[in-house]
């Protein structure tokens, strides 16, 4: 299929799903029920953009968590200390957390899979320490309060209300399918055919003129621009924000989700992210073996399954269709060993 | 005054943390595993200790009994995960450890509970030139050298340290030589898990221990081993001592609640600068 | 041979920790020549190849690519300038189809479209127009040589490094890829070839440069250095027929 024919087809999947979307607060009014599909909005803005970093260059970053305390706490502290509107402080939230995270990957991206992830989470933790200890500023582990919802705003005569349980859901499905198009976006673009090569061989990728360093930094920066964002999003929709929920555990927990779902694809994090934070919810019984389950599972997993379901499903696929030209995503596969710098 | 006196309590922390550290890096640096799961190993050393020395069996044969312990399950971990994930797979590897790591943590919390534990000795303290230490702090950091000459030993005097090195070196070889390096692989991944064993039951005679306490100590036993070098016994011992320095100074001069901090700058600067560790063996 | 130079190595050495790779190396590449590089294991080929294309950097020494000075450069900034190389373990992009391989080494250099036209008409080139929905994993080795081959072609090198492109060919398939080496020079590419297979390297090379333990032993043409006694000594062995 031709490259215009795949836009247009993953334009309107992208509007179809977010029409859907919309349409659900008729159907359900449960609050509860909303607010979990808020978190999991939220989260697949996380997750994709990990997945940016996971599985297109191959490195897999504990660090993404702390950018998203990053985006929460910018955004929660412009508006309750300084009086600023999420409108403005959501772009500031993104700005702050790809400043810092580009510093981040500086550091970080020089070295090879394991360092990486011990520095990624060494300095996702420092981070994390400065919320904790900065009390002046952010709270301390008390946290921060009274972070007020998006002010209303009026589009073509009507008010939105983002008060409501409806309307902040409406708000947050906007932003989450948004990212996920312009994240499907970046992949198919030159950028992400580079991040891909670079995943599959990234000596090779280099000498084919890639400038591996540069996409590499690159996104892992846009990455931390998007999980700042959902920051944003975040402290606004919850009111409250504290730093243990950014501390390791959550960052682990976060890289799971485009992993069950699968990394390398675009599906994959929608899929794990909705997996991993729904079925606890509708488990609740089996609360306090939520966690032993998950680690057996995740072992499980990878024994069986490294893809991940969208990645077993789509290698199955692409070796039955070996004649077909699809360029749209490639499976996951196992992560490489990949050298530093 | 009270610098010596933080040394002196860096020697203990630092002990524990050279065996955490030794046991770690070995495991690393022979099977090119990162077990994640190190510091539920080191919880369980300290638990079997605790529950055995509160029904009356003497400290030492308690920290031998949870060292065996953890060596079985440290055996289990390998021989029943481990083992079948690829070598280079490497990011597979760590995240099957965190996979067990979560498992066993939350199996701790729904066996022991998440409370606390901690083995209350005599606080006899001794006064050695001005510096006071008790007995058990004393014979905590005795225990510790004296597993690390034994280890020592083990790897450079018989015939099983040979092996060892001649697997880290270059398996294949190894295997032509006759030595079958999975048995090899199986036994140190034991022993690495009883070293972290022996750190958990010293620890927990002094500082309180609960289900969800692995954590922070596996991170610092790799971060001491990317510190000294992977697969670097010294290096680890070294590390470890420096680390413990390094926080026990900061908690004392400056503030107890940037402690873990430490860690984390601790490598951060280390990497920037050497970036293959100290006694740096090429990382990977 | 005279002609414009390419290619200008001065004295380069590579030492890693105790080992001397490379000892006082000099050499030129003229434009539009087939240069091979030829030496028992071990002599240095590779780590030739690898501090000249930026993948290492060489202890001591310069190297001259066009005129500038590379040592310190990135092996993606070389290849932009015009130099480009294969790999002896057949390094490719496993996952990705032979179509996306090729493509991958038209990165930034044109649009998609123009892309997907250049990697199809390159293929067809090779021989691998059959082939090209296919993950590379799935070509035998011969292939897969052939395929890094295109993607070096992609990159539009004026210099192409080809180490070991024979190796597991039958030959049926090496006679192959020794017509399709020689024309490349007519296409303006020029080649630096290294090769255990004597058939290839006596029969398409210009010249040839002998490496031994890391040390220049021969250079000339090939009825020179087939008649070397030191060559055949330390190499070919007695007992070569040409």
């Amino acid at each position: 299929m031709n490259r215009s024919a795949e836009l247009k087809r993953g334009l309107i999947l992208g509007l179809v799903t977010l029409v859907v979307l919309m349409m659900v607060p008729f159907m359900v009014a449960d609050e509860y029920l909303l607010t979990v599909l808020n978190m999991i909005g939220i989260y697949v803005i996380l997750a994709s953009s990990l997945n940016l970093i996971v599985g297109y260059t191959g490195q897999l970053s504990f660090a993404h968590i702390a950018f998203f305390g990053i985006g929460a706490y910018t955004s929660g502290l412009l508006g309750t200390k300084l009086g600023i509107s999420f409108w403005l402080g959501l772009p500031a939230a993104g700005a702050v957390a790809a400043i810092v995270g580009f510093v981040v990957g500086l550091i970080a991206l020089r070295f090879g899979s394991h360092i990486f992830v011990l520095v990624t989470l060494s300095l996702g933790e420092i981070i994390r320490l400065v919320f904790y200890n900065w009390v002046e500023l952010t709270g301390g582990p008390d946290g921060l309060f009274g972070i007020s919802r998006p002010e209303n705003i009026s589009l073509l005569g009507i008010t939105w209300d983002f008060s409501t349980p409806a309307g902040i859901y409406r708000l947050i499905m906007i932003f989450a399918v948004i990212s996920v198009i312009i994240i499907w976006l970046i992949v198919r673009s030159s950028v992400g055919r580079a991040l891909i090569a670079i995943r599959e061989n990234e000596t090779f990728a280099e000498f084919c003129g890639i400038n591996v360093w540069f996409y590499k930094n690159l996104s892992f920066t846009i990455g931390a621009l998007f999980a700042g964002i959902a920051g944003s999003v975040y402290a606004h929709f919850f009111g409250y924000i504290a730093p243990s929920s950014f501390n390791t555990m959550e960052a682990i927990y976060l890289v799971l989700m485009p992993f069950f779902g699968g990394i390398g694809t675009i599906a994959g994090p929608i899929i794990g992210t909705f997996l991993l934070i729904s079925l606890p919810e509708f488990l609740r019984v089996l609360a306090d073996y939520r966690m032993t389950i998950m680690g057996l599972l995740l072992v499980l997993i990878i024994l069986i399954m490294p893809q991940g379901i969208v990645g077993a499903i789509q290698s199955l696929y692409i070796r039955l269709k070996a004649g077909r030209s699809s360029r749209a995503e490639i499976s996951a596969g196992s992560i490489r060993v990949n050298r530093g710098g | 005054m009270l610098f010596i006196q933080l040394v002196v309590d860096s020697l203990v922390l630092g002990s524990i943390y050279a065996l955490m550290a030794i046991g770690f890096t070995m495991i690393f640096g022979i099977l090119h595993i990162i077990n994640l799961a190190h510091g539920e190993l080191f919880v369980l050393g300290a638990f079997t200790a605790f529950f055995l020395v509160g029904a009356g069996v003497n400290f030492i044969l308690a920290l031998l009994i949870a060292m065996l312990v953890v060596a079985i399950l440290g055996l289990i971990m390998e021989r029943g995960v481990y083992r079948f994930i690829k070598k280079e797979a490497v990011l597979n590897t760590m995240l099957a450890s965190i996979g067990l790591s979560l498992f066993l943590q939350n199996v701790y919390i729904l066996i022991f509970g998440p409370q606390t534990q901690q083995i209350y000795g005599s606080t006899e303290t001794i006064n050695l030139l001005g510096i006071i230490i008790t007995w058990q702090r004393l014979i905590l950091v005795i225990i510790a050298v004296t597993v690390v000459i034994l280890l020592n030993l083990l790897v450079k005097r018989t015939w099983f340290g040979k092996a060892l090195r001649a697997t880290a070196l270059d398996p294949q070889v190894a295997q032509l030589m006759g030595i079958d390096t999975g048995r090899i692989r199986a036994v140190t991944f034991a022993l690495g898990s009883a070293l972290a064993a022996a750190a958990g039951a010293l620890l927990v005679s002094i500082i309180p221990v609960s289900a969800t306490s692995g954590f922070i100590p596996a991170t610092k036993a790799f971060i001491i081993t990317i510190f000294g070098g992977i697969g670097s016994i010294t290096g680890a011992i070294v590390g470890a001592l420096l680390l413990a320095l390094a926080e026990n100074l900061a908690a004392g001069y400056i503030a107890s609640s940037y402690t873990n901090m430490i860690a984390y700058a601790f490598l951060v600067l280390v990497l920037l600068i050497r970036p293959d560790g100290i006694f740096g063996r090429r990382s990977f | 041979m005279t002609g414009e130079v390419l290619l200008d190595v001065r004295n380069i050495k590579k030492h890693f920790g105790g080992v001397q790779a490379l000892d006082d190396i000099s050499m030129q590449v003229f434009k539009n020549e087939i240069l091979g590089i030829i030496g028992p294991n071990g002599a240095g080929k590779t780590t030739f190849f690898n501090c000249i294309s930026g993948y290492l950097q060489p202890s001591s020494g310069e190297v001259f690519f066009m005129g500038k000075s590379i040592i310190k450069y990135k092996p993606h900034r070389i290849n932009r300038m015009g130099m480009a190389r294969t790999f002896q373990n057949g390094a490719i992009f496993p996952r990705m189809t032979v179509l996306e391989n090729i493509m991958t080494g038209l990165h930034g250099r044109c649009n998609a479209r123009e892309q997907i036209r250049r990697a199809e008409y390159l293929a067809e080139y090779v021989g691998l127009a059959e082939r090209v929905n296919e993950p590379a994993m799935d070509l035998p080795h011969g292939l897969q040589s052939r395929l890094q081959i295109a993607i070096g072609l992609a990159t539009n090198p004026k210099l192409l490094l080809l180490d070991e492109p024979a190796a597991g060919m039958s030959p049926d398939e090496t006679r192959d890829l020794m017509d399709f080496i020689a024309e490349l020079p007519n296409m303006g590419v020029t080649v630096c070839l290294i090769e255990h297979n004597m058939d290839v390297i006596m029969n398409i090379c210009n010249r040839i440069f002998v490496l031994n333990l890391g040390r220049k032993l021969a250079e000339g043409v090939p009825e020179e250095i087939k008649s070397n006694p030191e060559v055949i000594k330390a190499y070919l062995g007695r007992g070569y027929v040409a």
